[in-house]
């Protein structure tokens, strides 16, 4: 494939123009084919790969990735238990039992979830903590480092609400504690707190809307931060050597 | 290395000559150490520029060479960029002025000179750098296969737990949250210190003390305005992340074992 210009395909196409060809170059097309030739997807992923790196770039740099690794396993394990979770509290727990002990592969799947929402948590700190003395949090990357605070509390506030979700003695009761901290703040606390449980109960409102947090907002807010996160660093580089 | 600066690319320790330096001299000076311009000092300092298309309009004029010194056809000022502009003004600047080359300062001193040639040089090729791929990608590769297989472990050696189903009416006796949020748990019950100031303190200096740290920690860089990067020349920032990361371990541990 490689060896071959758009040229060459150019060619090919002319001789035998059947659209079953057509259908495979837009499979292909996306490095090669028909695609490549009104976009240029291959000088652009060429120019991707290309790309330099500074030198003193070790492991320590790779926990941002890493992190974006887990992020993506938790989106897919997230969707997969999605397919079999129900969000209220009489089947909540239920079903996550259904889960762990019925769904083939479902104990699995519900162990990588787990895991990865406690390692998720080690590895963004290991990063926060490799930025910060680093100095790579200076400007020009000042911006990048605000985006990269609000996605660690983000990832808090996935497993806060996360927690609640099996519907088991510690999560609710961890809730209901939980959710009287916003209550400290002057003035608004109490209707923050309320507007949190969605009542004066941690109840079935609260399970409802700690679902939508985790499974919607979160994630949609999440995604809008790294896409920020991931064009600052693209645009700025990574930070020199000391 | 999306953005790169002026003193990723200049040639350094910039060539000088003195005003009183004879055409002929210099000329052959630039062809041996195959630059392509010459700084021009004097007693005073910096006074000017010689390039190489100078000398070529010197020899245009179809004046005699002989006799002429550097000062005669020099440019009589400096157009000068620090080091640590992007490559970026060094171009707009050299269009703008009508030059081919700047003079590059660090806290005023002239250290190197970038040409429009240097700005030429291909991306991939910035000394001190390693292309993503392959060499990159590796590292990045081997960090994931290694997460990976962790989390695989984690989860077929210890399987996620499953406790009792919520009772709201039974309160069990141990309640802890995860451990990443043991430390903030933690400080809220240390914040019973505060009760002697009143009966609203615990909780609301608690809170408040973990909000403003919470602010501090995303705004960061608008506090800390020190521009320097190497932790010897920064020992607040570098202190406060210390005393940061222990306090947070230190309560965690607290947490875990109160």
């Amino acid at each position: 494939m490689a060896g071959k210009t758009p040229k060459a395909r150019r060619g090919f196409k002319s001789e035998s123009a059947t659209s079953v060809f057509n259908l495979v170059s837009l499979l292909t097309g996306s490095l090669y084919g028909e695609l490549d030739e009104r976009l240029d997807f291959r000088t652009a992923l060429s120019r991707a790969l290309k790309k330099p790196v500074p030198a003193h770039v070790n492991f320590w740099f790779c926990f941002g990735g890493v992190t974006f690794l887990i992020f993506l396993i938790q989106m897919v394990t997230g969707v997969a238990l999605l397919l079999y979770y129900r969000p209220t509290v009489e089947q909540a727990f239920a079903s996550v039992v259904h889960i762990t002990n019925n769904v083939p592969f479902g104990w699995l799947v519900r162990g990588f979830h787990h895991w990865g929402a406690n390692l998720i948590m080690i590895t963004v700190m290991l990063h926060a903590l490799r930025v910060f003395f680093h100095g790579s949090y200076k400007a020009p990357r000042d911006f990048n480092w605000v985006v990269g605070t609000l996605l660690m509390f983000a990832l808090l506030l996935f497993g806060f609400s996360g927690y609640l979700l099996p519907w088991t003695e510690l999560s609710y009761w961890a809730t209901v504690v939980g959710a009287e901290i916003p209550s400290a703040v002057p003035y608004v606390g109490e209707y923050l707190t309320y507007f949190l449980k969605g009542g004066d109960q941690v109840g079935q409102l609260a399970l409802t809307r700690f679902f939508a947090v985790h499974v919607v907002i979160l994630p949609a807010g999440a995604l809008v931060l790294l896409l920020l996160h991931f064009l600052m660093i693209r645009r700025l580089g990574i930070s020199g050597p000391l | 290395m999306g953005m790169m600066t002026v003193g990723d690319m200049m040639s350094r320790d910039p060539v000088s000559v003195p005003p009183s330096c004879p055409l002929r001299e210099a000329a052959q000076l630039m062809r041996r150490l195959r630059i392509r311009s010459l700084l021009v000092r004097d007693d005073s300092g910096f006074i000017g520029i010689m390039t190489g298309t100078d000398l070529a309009n010197q020899v245009l004029s179809d004046e005699p060479i002989d006799g002429k010194t550097v000062s005669q056809i020099m440019t009589p000022h400096l157009l000068t960029i620090d080091l640590d502009e992007p490559l970026r003004v060094a171009n707009e600047m050299m269009a703008a002025h009508h030059v081919r080359h700047l003079v590059v300062v660090e806290d005023g001193q002239p250290i190197g000179i970038i040409s429009a040639r240097d700005l030429l040089v291909p991306e991939e090729d910035v000394p001190g750098s390693i292309p993503f791929w392959p060499n990159h990608l590796l590292k990045e590769v081997v960090a994931a296969l290694l997460t990976i297989a962790l989390i695989v472990a984690l989860a077929v050696l210890s399987p996620a737990p499953m406790l009792n189903q919520a009772d709201p009416f039974t309160t069990p006796a141990h309640i802890k949250p995860e451990w990443y949020f043991l430390a903030a748990y933690q400080f809220l019950k240390f914040a019973e210190v505060f009760t002697p100031l009143g009966e609203w303190a615990p909780k609301l200096l608690g809170v408040g003390i973990m909000g403003v740290v919470v602010l501090i920690l995303v705004f960061f860089p608008f506090i800390d305005r020190n521009r320097d990067r190497a932790p010897r020349r920064r020992p607040f920032a570098i202190l406060f992340g210390i005393v940061c990361t222990l306090a947070f371990i230190g309560f965690t541990v607290w947490g875990h074992f109160s």
